[in-house]
């Protein structure tokens, strides 16, 4: 109890004081928005964090995320701040080959230089572990990286993220978190054959997602998407998980939520909201029907 | 309207629930537990935006805690043997494991019970508290026996 108080006191005190954020504190932030957590940690078998090997599933093969931890040897302790830059913004390693998409790239590419630093940041003064990276598993084509030129050639466009001009600065700022670090689209964008999304059909969900399971369209469409949702049910939903009939999500949202999503502002929160109502609503069921 | 078809919903699977104990075929089981399974979610949708402060407290509050409250006491008897086939989410967890399961399930009950003395008060802060519980009783439970959804 006293503890307790003394605690909140000092942060009383350090708020008093106008404490500054660091660069690695404000990195701490975006690396929770951007979801990096869930990926790249090997959760389900208690995997070290960021050591990488959790398995994402998908048409076109399963991927295993890689080990991001400062590690020299497995992980990306060897890295310059360009070189992780490089891989965010263009989707290159350092050696110069393509990722596959299935590392965000297309989304993270839109952050801006100021947070792609701070999350570099972030990355150096987390614990070294060693863990040798998974190679993937895919299916054919896809399994030939020089493949994924062709495919940035077609669907990929660097960033970084230009708000829309007439868009308050709250919807802008909802607009940066879906698209650039939540990476929203990735999965509740339908993608087409070749595995690029269907940007006129953005966010309104697919049945073939990752994990060969279903992502629900979270445009506000009335009938077929979150249109009958309130903000607060939005922001609820990010928070804690609960839908609005308190019916909690599972899956890979869950992880979503659990380790990136439920870690923001409520500020932060309310503007993913706002921006999600203003999207178009496009008529895309996803759910069988009652 | 909304009100007239949860009392539908919430009529027919309370009318169907009975017949449970009846030998059903395995398709007529999981409908029923589909449409309970609906009305208590449709329930908790009723009183979401009051619990989170959106709406005023109103008359339906009571009724539709006491609902979700009287619904819960049936999900173990929704679950006979031999039903984890077909249009279901259910995973075989349940019958492999049907201690846990209807730890789980009383868990609910439980908690449900609280959400009707909550909503009978029509004390909205109350409520409030009430509907974070039981939403964590939904989750446990499916997490661990319901096929994903998302």
């Amino acid at each position: 109890m006293l503890r307790a108080g003394a605690v909140a006191l000092v942060l009383i005190l350090a708020g008093h004081a106008g404490h500054a954020q660091t660069v690695a504190e404000r990195g701490a932030y975006l690396f929770r928005a951007g979801g990096c957590f869930s990926c790249h940690t090997d959760v389900a078998h208690d995997g070290a964090a960021l050591a990488g090997g959790r398995a994402l599933a998908t048409p076109f093969g399963t991927f295993y995320a890689p080990n991001i931890t400062p590690d020299r040897e497995t992980g990306i302790g060897a890295w310059s701040a360009a070189d992780f830059r490089r891989a965010l913004r263009e989707g290159l390693s350092p050696s110069g080959a393509h990722y596959y998409p299935a590392f965000p790239y297309p989304s993270y590419t839109l952050m801006s230089d100021e947070d792609v630093a701070a999350l570099w940041a972030y990355l150096t003064t987390l614990p070294a572990v060693r863990h040798a990276n998974r190679p993937h598993d895919l299916t054919l084509p896809f399994r030939v990286r020089a493949a994924v030129g062709l495919w940035k050639f077609l669907f990929f466009r660097a960033g970084p993220f230009q708000p829309e001009s007439g868009d308050s600065d709250e919807v802008s700022r909802g607009a940066y978190l879906v698209r650039a670090l939540a990476h929203c689209g990735e999965c509740h964008t339908p993608r087409n054959l070749l595995g690029g999304p269907d940007d006129d059909r953005f966010l309104a969900g697919t049945r073939d997602g990752p994990d060969g399971r279903s992502v629900p369209n979270i445009t506000p469409h009335a009938d077929t998407g979150i249109g009958g949702w309130s903000e607060g049910d939005i922001v609820q939903l990010l928070n804690s998980g609960l839908k609005p009939n308190f019916d909690n999500v599972q899956g890979s949202m869950a992880e979503s939520v659990r380790h990136g999503l439920a870690y923001l502002s409520d500020d932060d929160l309310i503007a993913i909201a706002r921006y999600l109502k203003a999207i178009p609503p496009i008529d895309n069921r996803i759910r069988r029907g009652p | 309207m909304r009100i007239a078809a949860i009392g539908v919903l919430s009529g027919l699977a309370l009318s169907a629930s009975t017949l449970v104990t009846a030998a059903m075929a395995d398709v007529d089981s999981i409908k029923l537990r589909r449409a309970v399974m609906g009305s208590i979610a449709t329930h908790m949708g009723a009183l979401g935006p009051v619990a989170k402060g959106e709406v005023a407290m109103h008359d339906e509050v009571p009724w539709h805690a006491g609902s979700i409250a009287r619904l819960s006491a049936h999900v173990v008897s929704l679950f006979p043997e031999g039903t984890g086939e077909g249009d279901t989410d259910a995973k075989p967890e349940i019958w492999k494991d049907w201690a846990k399961f209807e730890e789980a399930a009383a868990n609910f009950e439980k908690a449900a019970s609280a959400l009707a003395d909550a909503g009978g008060k029509k004390d909205q802060a109350a409520l409030g508290a009430a509907m974070g519980e039981v939403g964590k009783t939904c989750g446990a439970c499916h997490d661990l026996f319901r096929k994903p959804q998302q």
